[in-house]
This record gives C-alpha cells, sequence and structure tokens, in this order.
C-alpha cells in the first residue's frame, strides 16, 4: 500500500511539475524576445539566439531542481499511508517548486532589465592611452 | 473522506479563484502604470505577461504549500474555523502584497519621471 501510493505521488508530481516548466518557459520566453530586440537594437538573428539560449539554460535549471527534490522519505515515525498525507506531501512538493518557479522567473525579468539598462546606456569614451614618461639616464 | 481532505478540496479552490481574480484585476489597471514607466507599448505588454505569471506562480505556490502544515481536523465547527482562519490569512498576505506593490510602483514612477 505504501510503495503504491508512493509511486501515485510521483506519478502526479512528475507530470505536473514538468508541464508547469514548460509553461512558465514558453510564456517567459515569447514575452522575452521584445526585450531581446531591445538590448540587441533590432539585430534579429543574434536576439533570438540568445533568447533560445536563455531559455535552455531555464530549462535546465528547473528540470533539475524539479527532480532533485523529488523524493518522498518515509520512515516509521512518518508514515506515508493515507490520502491525506499524500495530498499533504503533494501541496508542499508543488506549492514549493512553484515559489522557486517565481523566483527564477523574477531573477531573469531581473536580467532582462539590467540589459536593457546596459543597451541603452551610452557608450562610455575609451580613455586616451596614458603615456608613461620614462626617466632616460 | 477525512475532515482534513475535504478541507484541502475547499481552501484550495477559495484561494486560487481569489487569487486569480485578484491577480487579473490588477493586470488589467497596472498596465498603464507600467505604461507611464516603460512608455512603449510593446515592452509594457511583456513585462505585464511576465508579472502576472510571477505573481500567480508564488501566490498559488504559497497558498498551496501551506496546506502541509494544518491540524488534524476531527469536527466540522473545528473544520469551518480552521478554514476560515487559513483563507483570511491568505487574503491578508494578498493585501499587504497588494499596497506594497502600488508603494513600488508609485515610487519608481516617482523617480524615473524626474529623471
Amino acid at each position: 500500500m505504501e510503495n503504491k501510493l508512493i509511486i501515485i505521488a510521483y506519478a502526479i508530481y512528475l507530470p505536473v511539475a514538468l508541464l508547469l516548466t514548460f509553461y512558465v518557459a514558453k510564456t517567459l520566453f515569447k514575452n522575452a524576445k521584445v526585450f531581446m530586440l531591445d538590448i540587441f537594437h533590432g539585430k534579429e538573428e543574434i536576439a533570438f539566439a540568445t533568447n533560445r539560449l536563455f531559455e535552455i539554460g531555464f530549462y535546465l535549471m528547473n528540470v533539475g531542481f524539479a527532480l532533485l527534490i523529488l523524493k518522498i522519505s518515509v520512515s516509521e515515525y512518518n508514515p506515508f499511508e493515507t490520502t491525506q498525507k499524500l495530498i499533504e506531501t503533494l501541496s508542499y512538493k508543488v506549492g514549493g517548486f512553484s515559489i522557486y518557479l517565481g523566483a527564477m522567473l523574477f531573477f531573469n525579468l531581473l536580467l532582462f532589465f539590467r540589459g536593457r539598462r546596459k543597451a541603452n546606456q551610452p557608450k562610455p569614451v575609451a580613455p586616451k592611452p596614458f603615456k608613461v614618461k620614462t626617466a632616460t639616464a | 473522506m477525512t475532515y482534513n481532505t475535504v478541507s484541502y478540496i475547499i481552501y484550495s479552490i477559495i484561494t486560487i479563484y481569489i487569487t486569480v481574480v485578484v491577480g487579473y484585476k490588477c493586470y488589467k489597471s497596472g498596465y498603464h502604470y507600467v505604461l507611464s514607466i516603460f512608455i512603449e507599448e510593446e515592452i509594457t505588454q511583456a513585462i505585464n505577461k511576465i508579472l502576472l505569471l510571477g505573481y500567480y506562480l508564488t501566490n498559488i505556490g504559497y497558498a498551496i504549500t501551506i496546506i502541509s502544515t494544518w491540524n488534524e481536523i476531527t469536527t466540522l465547527p473545528m473544520m469551518i474555523n480552521e478554514l476560515s482562519l487559513r483563507i483570511a490569512s491568505i487574503v491578508f498576505i494578498l493585501a499587504g502584497m497588494h499596497y506594497m506593490n502600488m508603494m513600488v510602483l508609485a515610487l519608481w514612477r516617482k523617480t524615473s519621471i524626474s529623471k
């Protein structure tokens, strides 16, 4: 009974976490294209390539984290026998993962803002080469 | 089905409904605020959508995470007490975050205009 319940929990948790990651990544990077075009001053190729690379990074981080927190530990003091326990464990895992996703989303947004600010700043004038006067003997 | 399971279901339905409705309303009326900061319409829409998604993820995530800390419920009055207390706390957190958001937006707007 216990093993069966744990398998059920995994079977619910994995699709939920992966689909959530997929949906969030899709929405975020669909909207990030505008940012990228702005950052790279309308050069489409490099903008979309960067967008794609960020997307891959986002997937790797989140799918990795989702798999990392998968394990449900069971012991004598912490039995896993009722539907109630199943709901509680799942809610903790899915909710925690969702908060993590939100934090990652805001982190990515922060990166976009920074990039945009840096790209729109006027380029600093390169300092003139400084000649060192060497004392000639 | 124990009392706990039933109340988890009721609790999630109510809190998710409240979160989604509040988020959508803020998304609608927050648009003009964000527009006044970023000027361009396209980027404003993108930012607004990402913010809405982040709001949903963190708030619904928090609401669901809290389920794991409930006490054992044995009677019907206890269930109603517990439900109202939990939903109230979520609503209060939402209200606090809402006012904080408004403050941040107002401050941001002030600095971006004065620049």
